[in-house]
């Protein structure tokens, strides 16, 4: 499963730059194509296409939205278990343990957004949620 | 297939090269993933007689079926070889962070062959590999490499496993180090690193790994994570080995619930027991020759659990670990920080040498660790060292002026040092007891307690037989994570299992353990197939014992992976497992029954302390044992038609 671009792309190098990890292959104003075996479906190309050119799996066009309004882990620590699992899932390395081992985001402005620690986190503590 | 990458990273180290295979899912079927696509793969690819230290031996280093799968307590990696300190097939298992780096780089295993004509390290990132120099990196302890190399890459989190001087020494006690001290420690595999020339693996990937049923996954989790997380206020250090001497004076054994050993663990990590198994007879004293009442409470009170946990900065949790055991712990005044040292560790630098001191052993574990040198190995061989002095086997002119005095730490630490260093003395003992015995001669080979070479870890089988029948009849010898009477009781497989044979319990007379019978057969078959079950998923020991009825281990890999198997059918594919190891010794013509110190079998049985009057009948266990394993019950060899029914050898 891999998200794909169509023809539309205007070749802008956006989805190439801000994908995390290098999926997207393409020379600048020329289309851009997704290398399937190594795309995560993290859907950050989507997100930041202003053609409306990349279509996830399902082939459904990833909307284009402001980073600002990107959804962002939200750690309920009560229950965290200092177990590493979103450590390890986040695909940029923005969160990161503090001296009790204990998980944060550490530079929001590199968030892609694309909850993979919270849909990995067994005990349910990281919420994605847009901070208003 | 669901939870699994696929296929596995080859590396020629010879000729610079890496590549992919793809993994056909009957393998996976056969033998789960991490220690049974280790064991098919290294038998199919090394070949019988291979030097351990040359070119054609294969190093794997796999993660397990589980590994990221949103299950606990799985994040174990494994690395495997021919090991070049008992010639036997060698594997060592650790948590720290190498397992998920592996995964999510895309690959459920790295197999690296061949020999480098210079220093390299390994790359993996996302699917891609590649060696680069590690010229500058060679001669650096393991902390020291691991905070290069973290250094160069910023971002996505990289996992380094590698060895330090001791490896790069081919110290055949050499282990690999992982997160700044996290140990692959046993079978001296850190030596096949260094004469790999491969000073370490940086390895990283963002490949998400998909299941079969990820509610289920998560529920299953869920109702794991509230045995887990459960903690009543417990004993302090001197109410655990009041438990221990208690536990000695009672003619009856106690059924140990895993429980028990889960809270011991989340309140003082594995040092909790310390105190206690000295107590019982489970830890051996004064290389072996000693009893627990040399190393009495007066004595034993410097490795009271408390002691060491008051230098404890902050808990250290394994990947997918909501346990803890380890921690991170501050030394030398509290200038220096160190891993936790493990029971292993204390015992062996502690009441295995006499050493009543406790910073001595935050030293040395520190040099250890730093060294990339297995604490178990090293431990029992300055023990070797101190009794062959003591009896007249080396002298002040072999040790280089060093009067080798039990306990006496700061002679302990120095000859460490040289151990460390292949300095003088050092030398002689940087590659095991054993070896060190038959340069010594003279008899001195009674003194090394090991198992086909290998040192054998703070469990005395004169105190628990299941733990020198596995040390003996395991295909990797001299282990103690292999199996025990122990760790059937808290395994509780019987609960899933019916067939087998619940534990004698709640209380039954100890004398019980000392016999051979079928029993104790069906037990010990059951303990290899079900943590070789275990090695295939990347499950933690310790998450084991908290019972299978607690742990979901079997219904985790079913919502894993979609297969509908049933608990008797995981552990055929733990006894697959454990026949690939098998066969892989039988095919070196070595003896399946690892020759074993006889003191650690109580021949002659001690005269006092807690196991005085006790032996093992390992005669009569081995045979029992090969018998229910499936195989030859006077050679202990597989029958080739199951060697070929498991893919591993042609049809006749």
């Amino acid at each position: 499963m891999a998200h794909w671009i169509s023809e539309v792309c205007s070749g802008c190098g956006a989805c190439a730059h801000i994908c995390p990890v290098g999926a997207v292959l393409g020379q600048r104003r020329e289309p851009h194509h997704i290398d399937p075996m190594r795309c995560i479906d993290c859907g950050a190309c989507g997100r930041v296409c202003a053609a409306g050119a990349v279509h996830t799996a399902q082939d459904e066009v990833v909307a284009r939205l402001a980073r600002a309004a990107w959804p962002r882990p939200n750690f309920d620590l009560r229950d965290c278990t200092a177990c590493k699992i979103c450590v390890f899932a986040c695909p940029v390395g923005v969160i990161q343990l503090d001296a009790q081992g204990l998980p944060s985001l550490t530079r929001p402005s590199a968030c892609i957004g694309c909850g993979l620690c919270a849909r990995c986190c067994p005990a349910g503590v990281i919420d994605m949620a847009v901070k208003v | 297939m669901f939870a699994v990458m696929g296929k596995i990273l080859w590396v020629d180290l010879s000729e610079g090269r890496c590549w992919e295979e793809a993994v056909p899912e009957w393998v996976y079927q056969t033998y789960l993933s991490g220690m049974g696509l280790a064991a098919y793969t290294l038998y199919r690819a090394v070949p019988a007689g291979a030097d351990p230290l040359g070119p054609e031996n294969v190093l794997g280093f796999v993660s397990g079926l589980l590994t990221g799968t949103g299950s606990m307590m799985t994040g174990r990696w494994m690395v495997t070889g021919k090991s070049p300190l008992t010639g036997t097939w060698g594997d060592a298992n650790c948590g720290g962070t190498l397992a998920p780096a592996i995964k999510h780089a895309g690959y459920d295993g790295i197999f690296v062959r061949g020999i480098s004509p210079r220093p390299v390290y390994l790359y993996v990132d996302h699917g891609r590999a590649e060696l680069r120099a590690a010229d500058e990196l060679w001669g650096l302890d393991t902390r020291q490499t691991e905070d290069r190399l973290q250094a160069l890459f910023t971002g996505r989190p990289v996992s380094v496993a590698c060895i330090g001087p001791a490896g790069e020494k081919c110290s055949r006690i050499a282990g690999i180090s992982n997160d700044q001290g996290r140990m692959a420690a046993r079978s001296g595999l850190g030596a096949v690193m260094g004469a790999k020339r491969l000073k370490a693996l940086v390895v990283s990937g963002a490949f998400p790994i998909p299941t079969a049923q990820p509610e289920e996954m998560q529920r299953l989790t869920k109702r794991f994570l509230r045995w887990a997380n459960f903690q009543p206020p417990f004993v302090n250090g001197q109410g655990a080995r009041l438990l221990g001497t208690v536990m000695r004076w009672m003619p009856l054994s106690l059924r140990q619930d895993g429980m028990l050993y889960k809270f011991f663990l989340t309140k003082y990590g594995t040092v909790g027991l310390n105190q206690f198994s000295i107590e019982t007879g489970d830890a051996p004293v004064g290389n072996w020759a000693g009893t627990n009442e040399d190393f009495p409470p007066n004595r034993s009170e410097t490795v009271n659990p408390d002691r060491i946990r008051e230098r404890e900065q902050a808990k250290y949790h394994c990947y997918s670990c909501p346990v803890g055991c380890g921690g991170m712990t501050h030394f030398a005044g509290g200038q220096r920080e160190t891993h936790k040292p493990e029971y292993e560790t204390v015992l062996a630098l502690g009441g295995l040498l006499l050493n009543q001191d406790l910073e001595s052993i935050f030293e040395a574990n520190e040099m250890l660790n730093r060294a990339g040198m297995d604490s178990i190995s090293a431990g029992g061989t300055l023990a070797f060292a101190l009794e062959a002095y003591e009896r007249g086997w080396i002298t002040r002119e072999d040790t280089g002026g060093l009067e080798l005095r039990w306990g006496d730490s700061t002679v302990i630490l120095e000859l460490l040092r040289r151990m460390i260093a292949r300095e003088g003395i050092g030398d002689w003992l940087a590659d095991g007891s054993r070896a060190a015995a038959e340069r010594m001669g003279r008899g001195s080979i009674e003194a090394a307690v090991q198992a086909g070479g290998q040192e054998l870890a703070m469990h005395d089988g004169r105190n628990d037989p299941g733990f020198a029948l596995h040390a003996a009849l395991d295909p990797t010898p001299g282990r103690h994570t292999v199996g025990a009477y122990l760790y059937y009781e808290m395994f509780q497989l019987w609960r899933k299992i019916p067939r087998l044979p619940a534990a004698r319990g709640p209380l039954y007379p100890k004398g019980h353990k000392y016999g051979a019978d079928r029993e104790k057969a069906v037990q010990a078959a059951a303990n290899s197939q079900f943590i070789q079950l275990l090695n295939g998923a990347g499950g933690c020991l310790f998450g084991a014992f908290i019972g299978m009825q607690r742990m979901p281990l079997f219904e985790w890999l079913n919502a894993a992976t979609g297969w509908d198997l049933d608990a008797e059918a995981y552990l055929r594919i733990g006894r697959n497992i454990q026949t690939a190891r098998q066969a892989f010794n039988a095919r070196e013509n070595l003896p399946l029954k690892a020759p074993i110190s006889p003191r650690a079998l109580g021949l002659p049985p001690q005269t006092r302390g807690a196991n005085r009057g006790r032996s093992v009948p390992l005669e009569e266990l081995a045979s029992l044992y090969w018998a229910e394993m499936g195989w030859d019950e006077s050679s202990g060899r597989p029958p080739r038609a199951e060697l070929a029914a498991l893919g591993l050898e042609a049809e006749e």
